[in-house]
């Protein structure tokens, strides 16, 4: 369950603007986030994510970011929209650091590895990959662990529609095991097997569920 | 065309270095007693003038500089926004070469005025093969650079190795890197010019001041070397907080405590020094006892973690991290001449580690 208590950000480039939650209760679903360019969608799921400071407190699962700084982190996964990863390391550097800190099994990142058909370039720089296999990484590195809530900024642009299909089944198998879904997107998804998502309309700072 | 380039090259180039040009200036003009000026710089350049070993680091320097212009011009040409620049295939190429000569000359500029001055005073000296040979060396390193940007440009669809400096040993036995030494990393490969130019330019002012015996040597001296040794560092401190908010901002969102997020700056700043104390130790265990030496290290590493942790500060931009570093490294150096050597160093200590504490969660990249 994820509660929103008082929730506020304000926009470093304009701090007048404010996008306010008062309150709002969210169960483990899917939920597809709307709102037009500008809205503060992304915004929102990096607060959720502990990447940016906000006012009030978001709980997820009773964890804050306030009380429960660790736990927290390891069981709210976050991918972003264009995600960006010094060239430097290999993919499987990353893989390993996610491994550690999120404490993912083993067999857990082969199946991911295999199912976004990652193992061939894995040990590559990432600087060598395309937008494509570097949105791969970033949506792997969010699947990894035992997350109740996960993040996905766009998680559909730049994919093809092999792995896009293949990660609408993923979210589909998580959330029927009890991970939470917010997906901030420009693009309509369907989820196999799974209950109807939820529109969260971001607009005028505002939450409005439908 | 010249107009697109500017902007492309010159202007994106002493906009992101404007740090280091400001560093770079106060460093050559602004340690100096404003009055002395000249007759300090002209007595500098006859020491470059009359050493060989002094002119052999001046030139190597100056190409350093010269391959971070490259490396910087060719980073651009080679970034898919820039792929307009491939247009230029279409004039000739005399005009491409005129054209790319302006933009290398300008980003070289600095280091043409300061050339200009030694090639004056030595042929005013009579020295005309040295000034010649000067002259020569310039020539060269435009040519050098003007060369490598029309490679890239009309040559795009070559496999270009020639400057791709990475690190052979360690791609060969395949080593993992882990969280800890990202930031190692992350100055071995991309920051390394800055790097090798900053500890050349350490050890050589350290040089200066432990090159003579025990009754040459001034302790008040080699204290303030050594902090300006440690504030020509604040540079790659601002680069680091850059990369790990920027380049790998995602690891906020990893179970991992504030203590190790802080060790990882520790272990960075200590190998970052390691060279300098090392220096020490070899030319100055003579001048200066070893723990004093190794307090000293502690000093540094500590006030390199301050600079890290007031980049934390809210709405922190370069210019109001300049003064902070500038005020520190004033208040820490007048407190290191008292020579309450180890209270400074557990001072600087338990402030970076509050401030580091209260501001890492309150941080924001301002977009």
């Amino acid at each position: 369950m994820i509660v929103f208590s008082n929730f506020k950000k304000r926009f470093k480039g304009n701090p007048e603007e404010i996008l306010h939650i008062p309150g709002l209760v969210l169960d483990n679903k899917i939920y597809w986030l709307k709102g037009r360019n500008g809205a503060g969608k992304t915004s929102l799921v990096k607060s959720m994510a502990g990447l940016i400071p906000f006012e009030g407190e978001i709980s997820v699962d009773s964890l804050t970011l306030n009380n429960n700084r660790m736990e927290y982190r390891l069981k709210v996964n976050y991918a972003e929209a264009e995600p960006l990863y010094p060239e430097f390391l290999k993919g499987s550097d990353l893989i390993d650091l996610y491994k550690y800190t999120k404490k993912a099994a083993t067999h857990q990142v082969n199946l991911l590895l295999n199912r976004f058909g990652m193992s061939g370039y894995v040990n590559n720089k990432v600087g060598s990959y395309s937008s494509g296999m570097t949105k791969k990484l970033s949506l792997l590195l969010a699947f990894m662990g035992n997350p109740k809530l996960i993040l996905l900024d766009e998680p559909f642009i730049t994919l093809d529609p092999q792995a896009l299909h293949m990660v609408e089944e993923l979210i589909a198998e998580y959330n029927y095991n009890g991970a939470g879904f917010i997906i901030p997107s420009h693009q309509g998804f369907t989820i196999p097997g799974a209950d109807p998502h939820i529109s969260m309309v971001l607009d005028n700072k505002t939450i409005l569920l439908s | 065309m010249l107009k697109l380039l500017w902007k492309i090259f010159v202007i994106r180039f002493y906009v992101l270095n404007a740090g280091f040009f400001l560093f770079s200036f106060i460093l050559i003009f602004g340690v100096v007693y404003p009055p002395q000026l000249i007759v300090v710089h002209t007595s500098l350049i006859y020491g470059i003038i009359q050493s060989n070993l002094f002119t052999a680091v001046v030139l190597f320097l100056w190409l350093l500089y010269n391959l971070k212009c490259i490396f910087f011009s060719v980073r651009i040409i080679t970034r898919e926004e820039n792929t307009i620049l491939y247009n230029m295939q279409a004039i000739s190429p005399a005009r491409q070469w005129i054209l790319l000569l302006i933009c290398h000359v300008t980003l070289y500029l600095p280091i043409i005025i300061y050339s200009f001055f030694i090639i004056y005073l030595s042929r005013r000296q009579g020295y005309l093969l040295y000034s010649n040979g000067l002259i020569f060396f310039q020539l060269l390193m435009c040519a050098l650079g003007v060369y490598t940007y029309y490679f890239y440009i009309n040559f795009a669809w070559k496999e270009v190795a020639i400057f791709r400096i990475g690190l052979p040993v360690i791609k060969q036995f395949g080593f993992k890197i882990q969280l800890p030494y990202y930031l190692v990393y992350y100055t071995l490969c991309s920051r390394k010019i800055i790097f090798f130019i900053l500890k050349l330019t350490g050890l050589f002012l350290l040089n200066s001041v432990l090159a003579g015996d025990n009754d040459q040597f001034n302790m008040r001296e080699f204290i303030l070397v050594f902090m300006i040794d440690i504030l020509i560092h604040s540079l790659l401190v601002y680069y680091y907080v850059e990369f790990m908010e920027k380049m790998i901002s995602f690891t906020r969102n990893l179970p991992i405590t504030r203590l190790f997020r802080f060790s990882l700056f520790l272990l960075t700043y200590s190998l970052l020094l390691l060279p300098d104390l090392c220096f020490i130790i070899i030319k100055g265990f003579q001048l200066i006892p070893i723990y004093i030496i190794l307090v000293f290290y502690g000093i540094a590493i500590a006030e390199l973690l301050l600079f890290t942790s007031t980049l934390y500060i809210s709405s922190m931009k370069m210019k109001r991290y300049l003064q902070l570093i500038f005020s520190i490294y004033l208040v820490i150096s007048l407190l290191t001449l008292s020579g309450y050597y180890t209270c400074i160093l557990l001072a600087t200590l338990t402030l970076t580690l509050y401030l580091f504490n209260k501001q890492y969660y309150k941080y924001e990249v301002f977009m």
